[in-house]
């Protein structure tokens, strides 16, 4: 007993720390600044993007398009929405829908010892699919929790419209 | 862990309408994909690649006299139906200069040797070869891909996708840069003789 108050009150800092409305506003500004801007050169090149979906052979070829299509624009809106604040869980939940995704094409592709361009970014010339990649997205996928956990509607449109504090 | 299974539900719907509003951008779009790509069916592309070797090719034997099941294109691993031609083929080809040759390997061994003539479209960076490729070459165009050799998969990888993208004339060399060299045909590329430093 005695030794666990000390834990207890270690891990409510961390709790209080995380879920601080500066850090998760700032989190948000994070992921979304990443997925609008790896949305953007997706969107312009959308044939290129779908290359590189159906490298990872994962998407049934029939699918590949449609797939690139909707991670594409999901990238876009979710990345406008996290920013802006406007159904802000929903966008960090769909962020974090699409890095589980990723994470698990990542996986796939290094255990298949797949040697494909990772179509992150960029439609093109971009960063292969490795170990640092992985953990990339796991730590991004840890931010988008957060913001699903404890955004609490800190510097959101949404409560700007709403006209409380 | 209810109320992050609801939040799942959320971001579920928002992808939903991403991927809605994708679609409805694509359809106005100038740079337009296809929603569901349809691979050539065999038919197509055999009628394809009659047409071209069909047309009048003076003096080649080799290719109009064409057991035309050895260009057949057979339903293939992945995606597409290509054809898959021996060496004699790809050399026949080759010698009929009918076709583009489309070597699969990436930038460094292409530089070292290759088949004459050869485009390099590496597979593995094949985003970045795109627009030149479209641009450069009609999508009736016969086209061969190769690799290494019969062990690497990068030209039938490569075989697809330009099958996918609308090529109706793509046919795979398996047998690539090892079985070419091993056979003394012609080469270009091979590096130049080793600095002298014995």
């Amino acid at each position: 007993m005695l030794q666990a108050a000390p834990a207890e009150s270690r891990r409510n800092a961390l709790i209080a720390v995380l879920s601080n409305a500066g850090v998760i506003f700032s989190l948000r500004l994070l992921l979304g600044a990443l997925f609008v801007y790896a949305s953007y050169d997706k969107i312009a090149h959308p044939h290129q993007f779908a290359i590189a979906v159906r490298a990872y052979k994962i998407i049934p070829v029939e699918y590949s398009n449609l797939f690139a299509l909707m991670l594409a624009w999901s990238e876009m809106i979710a990345g406008v929405f996290i920013i802006a604040g406007v159904f802000t869980k929903q966008a960090a939940s769909a962020i974090f829908i699409m890095l589980f995704m990723f994470i698990a094409a990542i996986v796939i592709s290094l255990i298949r010892g797949l040697a494909i361009d990772c179509g992150c970014f960029k439609s093109k010339g971009g960063h292969g699919v490795d170990y640092s990649l992985l953990v990339r997205d796991i730590l991004l996928l840890a931010a988008a929790f957060l913001v699903m956990r404890f955004e609490r509607g800190y510097l959101t449109i949404q409560r700007v419209f709403a006209g409380s504090r | 862990m209810k109320m992050f299974i609801r939040q799942l539900f959320g971001g579920t719907a928002l992808i939903a309408v991403s991927l809605l509003v994708g679609v409805i951008y694509n359809s106005f779009s100038s740079n337009k994909i296809q929603l569901f790509p349809q691979i050539q069916n065999a038919g197509a592309m055999n009628a394809g690649l009659q047409g071209t070797t069909s047309s009048p090719m003076p003096g080649d034997s080799a290719l109009s006299s064409p057991e035309p099941d050895s260009f057949a294109v057979r339903p293939a691993d992945r995606a597409g139906l290509q054809g898959i031609i021996p060496l004699d083929k790809a050399r026949a080809l080759f010698d009929a200069k009918k076709a583009v040759f489309m070597d699969a390997r990436d930038a460094k061994a292409f530089a070292e040797g290759r088949i004459p003539g050869a485009m390099n479209v590496p597979y593995d960076k094949l985003p970045d070869y795109y627009e030149t490729v479209t641009a450069t070459v009609p999508q009736d165009t016969l086209i061969v891909c190769y690799c290494w050799g019969p062990t690497c998969d990068f030209s039938d990888n490569l075989a697809s996708e330009l099958v996918i993208i609308g090529y109706t004339n793509v046919v795979i060399f398996r047998g690539g840069w090892e079985e070419w060299q091993k056979a003394g045909y012609p080469a270009e590329g091979l590096p130049a003789q080793q600095p002298q430093q014995q």
